[in-house]
């Protein structure tokens, strides 16, 4: 993946299975965003291919990922302002989530989803005047009703308090445990991540240096090397 | 169903404003009406999707030169469908292209077509017919054209509240808020904008081919006046693009202000409606819709 002159992601491969919920860490710039982008479709990789099953996605447009299953929140909450919350959670199920062709369910999804996510009773409200913490809420239920079996994150925890990120982490365990819905989250809060993902990729400076097992990548001195080296 | 029943009266007095008044006024209620269809036809598409486009006199130009080509040889009331097919054929084969580019790049490029549309027509007719314009003869009469743009406002009105309920008006809407996020959730942006703009581009084109009727004399520079998309656009932003009565009141107080200024100040009512206008924009950024109370918010609340 290059911009310009510039390698935002070199040799990076790695595959999701099932059921899986994978940390990804890495220090600013390491190219975390990159890798969602490309796996979205947001950005095509100017090399390397993604694939999805058998099929190869790497040309394929945005609207393509989120029809086969591949939903994403974003760094910044990137909700419809001027939309009811009910309309911003519909808008999945009715595009990406097959309502529009079945019947139209979109209304119920809609609901379910605000309801599992914790913003039930609040669907006529103007998603505009969400606090910024419960955008991110807002932002998966939209994800959820795409009928997702991939979920990518783009750190759903930042700027929330340590009960939120708590809960938050909670939530995001129930989606895959009851849901069985494939998730990969990003974070700068490494404690946290590491808590809930069995499996870890390290990135650094667009390489990919770690993917295993968390307590594995936690021991792994290339991995301390890339994290101390910057902190301490 | 209830909400338009309760239009009813003020319809059926429309319709029968040819047997009920003089030349003048049927003269002036069809300038208005002709503003309500345009603006309302270019709110369906450009509301929404915040895709500001100037094409409404490409596509009004489209549809009068049907009327001009194929008046004698078809009935009237065909032609106003050719119109609408031709304008929203351009539409589409056009939006393949322009509806790739956004903001100001868009607009500018949709005025672009305007000019190019009058053009065209203008090297078509002196290169194969030989002519600079036409002569209509047998033009409908003005009740039949009154009735027609009556029918047209009215279509334009039904299918924008049709389009904004369901799931096409959504998708407009996601893309007009964030279009790549839109396509995040499953939005094909280009399918849907083609979509909007060529059903929005069919109701000015069916416009333009039913006014054909009213000047005996057509040239390209007349039905393709940029004015008239100018003017469109102004008219919602009077108005507000928020709600489709935005575009008609916008369009009813425009088309009035300026006959009356026209008629009291013959020399400066341009001067003056200019003036209105910004005034308008300036103190009414959200259009004069902002100024009614919103029958849901009071509904709820």
């Amino acid at each position: 993946m290059r911009f310009g002159g510039l390698a935002a992601l070199t040799d990076v491969n790695f595959g999701i299975g099932p059921g899986e919920l994978i940390g990804v860490i890495g220090p600013n710039g390491a190219g975390k965003t990159t890798l969602l982008n490309a796996m979205t479709g947001v950005v095509a990789p100017t090399g390397g291919k993604v694939t999805v099953g058998d099929e190869d996605f790497s040309r394929q447009p945005a609207y393509v990922f989120a029809r086969r299953g591949i939903a994403r929140t974003f760094q910044t909450p990137r909700v419809f302002p001027e939309m009811s919350l009910h309309d911003n959670a519909a808008f999945g199920a009715l595009f990406a989530g097959g309502d529009l062709l079945h019947g139209g369910h979109a209304h119920r999804a809609a609901r379910e989803a605000l309801d599992y996510v914790g913003l039930a009773g609040e669907e006529r409200q103007l998603a505009g005047a969400l606090p910024p913490a419960r955008r991110r809420l807002l932002e998966i239920a939209m994800a959820l009703t795409t009928r997702p079996c991939l979920l990518l994150l783009d750190e759903v925890a930042a700027g929330l308090s340590p009960l939120e990120v708590e809960q938050m982490g909670e939530l995001i365990n129930r989606i895959r445990t009851e849901k069985n819905i494939s998730i990969v989250w990003i974070e700068h809060a490494v404690a946290t991540l590491m808590r809930h993902a069995e499996r870890m990729l390290v990135l650094h400076h667009g390489e990919l240096i770690a993917d295993g097992a968390t307590a594995a990548v936690r021991a792994d001195p290339r991995v301390i090397e890339a994290y101390l080296g910057e902190t301490a | 169903m209830k909400d338009w029943i309760k239009w009813l009266p003020l319809i059926a007095a429309l319709a029968a404003v040819p047997w009920l008044t003089n030349a003048y006024m049927v003269s002036l209620l069809l300038t208005c009406l002709m503003y309500v269809a345009l603006a309302v036809s270019w709110v369906m598409f450009s509301g929404p999707s915040r895709y500001l486009s100037l094409a409404t006199t490409a596509f009004f130009g489209i549809g009068a030169y049907c009327t001009a080509w194929g008046l004698g040889h078809l009935p009237w009331p065909l032609l106003l469908l050719g119109g609408a097919l031709a304008a929203a054929g351009t539409a589409a084969l056009v939006g393949l292209f322009v509806l790739k580019l956004r903001g100001s790049y868009f607009a500018v490029l949709t005025f672009g077509l305007s000019e190019l549309a009058l053009h065209v027509i203008n090297q078509t007719e002196r290169s194969i017919s030989g002519t600079v314009g036409r002569v209509l003869l047998n033009p409908p009469e003005q009740d039949a054209i009154y009735l027609a743009v009556l029918a047209l406002a009215l279509a334009a009105i039904a299918c924008c509240a049709w389009l904004w309920r369901g799931p096409l008006g959504h998708a407009l809407r996601g893309i007009g808020a964030d279009e790549d996020r839109a396509a995040t959730l499953g939005v094909n942006p280009l399918r849907v904008k083609l979509a909007g703009f060529a059903l929005a581009a069919a109701f000015a084109g069916a416009v333009g081919a039913a006014m054909a009727g009213r000047w005996t004399y057509i040239d390209p520079h007349t039905v393709f006046n940029p004015l008239i998309g100018f003017q469109t656009v102004l008219i919602v932003m009077v108005g507000g693009a928020s709600r489709i009565q935005g575009a008609v009141i916008g369009a009813v107080i425009f088309s009035l202000l300026s006959e009356f200024l026209r008629m009291r100040f013959p020399y400066f009512y341009l001067v003056l409606l200019g003036l209105l206008l910004i005034l308008s924009v300036l103190y009414l950024p959200n259009g004069l819709i902002a100024l009614l109370p919103r029958k849901k918010a009071a509904a709820h609340g």
